[in-house]
């Protein structure tokens, strides 16, 4: 039996052969927000792959201070390089929304992926994915205005969420964008002005997608682009049936 | 530790700090608001929008504001 019903992208996606070998060292995992998957340096000694919720993938410096590089969730995996060998996590993976799933031990994912060639595949696309991701998120931090980025990182939270409702604070999405809890203040301000989101706190409200998507930068559809064509993922319709852009 | 919040006032309005920020000492409440005012300014130069904001407000957790931090105050100076 594949896992054609999984609420995972990347089990959904295996064949009927690769789903036999992974089903059985699955073991469900439910993950509070705020949890620490992994930190940079650490083996990583479970392969994640999350069916609700968010994980952000953070990189952190010496001041204390730390900013996101990219987000996965109902999408990929998290941790897909550890089987093929990279198992010394490269950064920070934290679960920004409250997140359950399954998780696989790294050893035995290593010895699967020896069985078969199209598992192998699988991991090497979603960590070439979670690259493609993080080196478009650069670019964003680097480039591109506060408004802009926090358009896309509510589209991309709602994408792996399935919901308009968003649990998140402006401390941590501060923290997230890398900027001052003012600066996400005013922003947030000016996009409840022009009635795309409604803030309340610990919870932001989007109200309106496609304004959201006018006001982001090209990044969120870029990052969609790699999701599709990496791994063959694209955003669903939500729960009010409006379709994500392309 | 104490909570703080930053309101930023702009004009006749409050924006007003719904969450607040655990900090130590009311000295890292003002360091705190000078890093906020100025990646303010740093946001409205680079984007060549309007600041929104005339001082960055610094009340305690019962309401009472307890020191304010205009935003031409914030600049750097220039050197002589």
């Amino acid at each position: 039996m594949p896992f054609s019903d999984s609420p995972n992208h990347f089990l959904a996606s295996l064949s009927a052969r690769d789903s036999e070998l992974v089903r059985p060292h699955l073991k469900a995992r439910q993950l509070p927000q705020g949890e620490v998957i992994y930190s940079a340096e650490d083996t990583i000694e479970h392969v994640y792959f999350p069916d609700t919720g968010v994980v952000s993938l953070v990189v952190g410096l010496t001041s204390g201070q730390f900013v996101e590089a990219g987000m996965l969730g109902r999408n990929s995996v998290v941790g897909a390089a550890a089987p093929l060998d990279g198992s010394t996590a490269l950064n920070r993976a934290i679960v920004q929304v409250e997140s359950a799933g399954a998780t696989a031990d790294t050893a035995v994912m290593k010895r699967l992926v020896k069985e078969s060639e199209t598992l192998r595949l699988a991991l090497v696309r979603n960590d070439q994915m979670a690259s493609a991701q993080t080196q478009q998120v650069a670019a964003c931090n680097a480039l591109h205005e506060l408004e802009e980025r926090l358009s896309r990182w509510l589209l991309q939270t709602r994408d792996l969420v399935r919901s308009d409702t968003l649990p998140l604070t402006q401390e941590f999405l501060s923290q997230m964008l890398g900027v001052q809890r003012s600066s996400v203040t005013l922003v947030a301000r000016k996009l409840q002005e022009v009635g795309l989101i409604n803030y309340r706190r610990g919870r932001i409200h989007v109200l309106d997608v496609e304004g959201l998507h006018e006001s982001c930068c090209e990044c969120y559809a870029a990052i969609n682009g790699h999701f599709h064509r990496l791994i063959g993922w694209t955003p669903d319709e939500n729960a009010h049936g409006r379709r994500a852009a392309p | 530790m104490a909570r703080y919040y930053f309101h930023i006032k702009d004009g006749a309005e409050l924006v007003k700090d719904q969450e607040g920020t655990e900090l130590p000492t009311p000295d890292a409440a003002r360091r705190q608001a000078l890093k906020s005012a100025r990646e303010l300014w740093a946001n409205a130069i680079r984007s060549g929008k309007n600041l929104g904001a005339d001082a960055v407000i610094i009340a305690d957790e019962y309401g009472g504001t307890l020191t304010f931090v205009p935003m031409n105050e914030v600049l750097p100076k220039r050197p002589r």
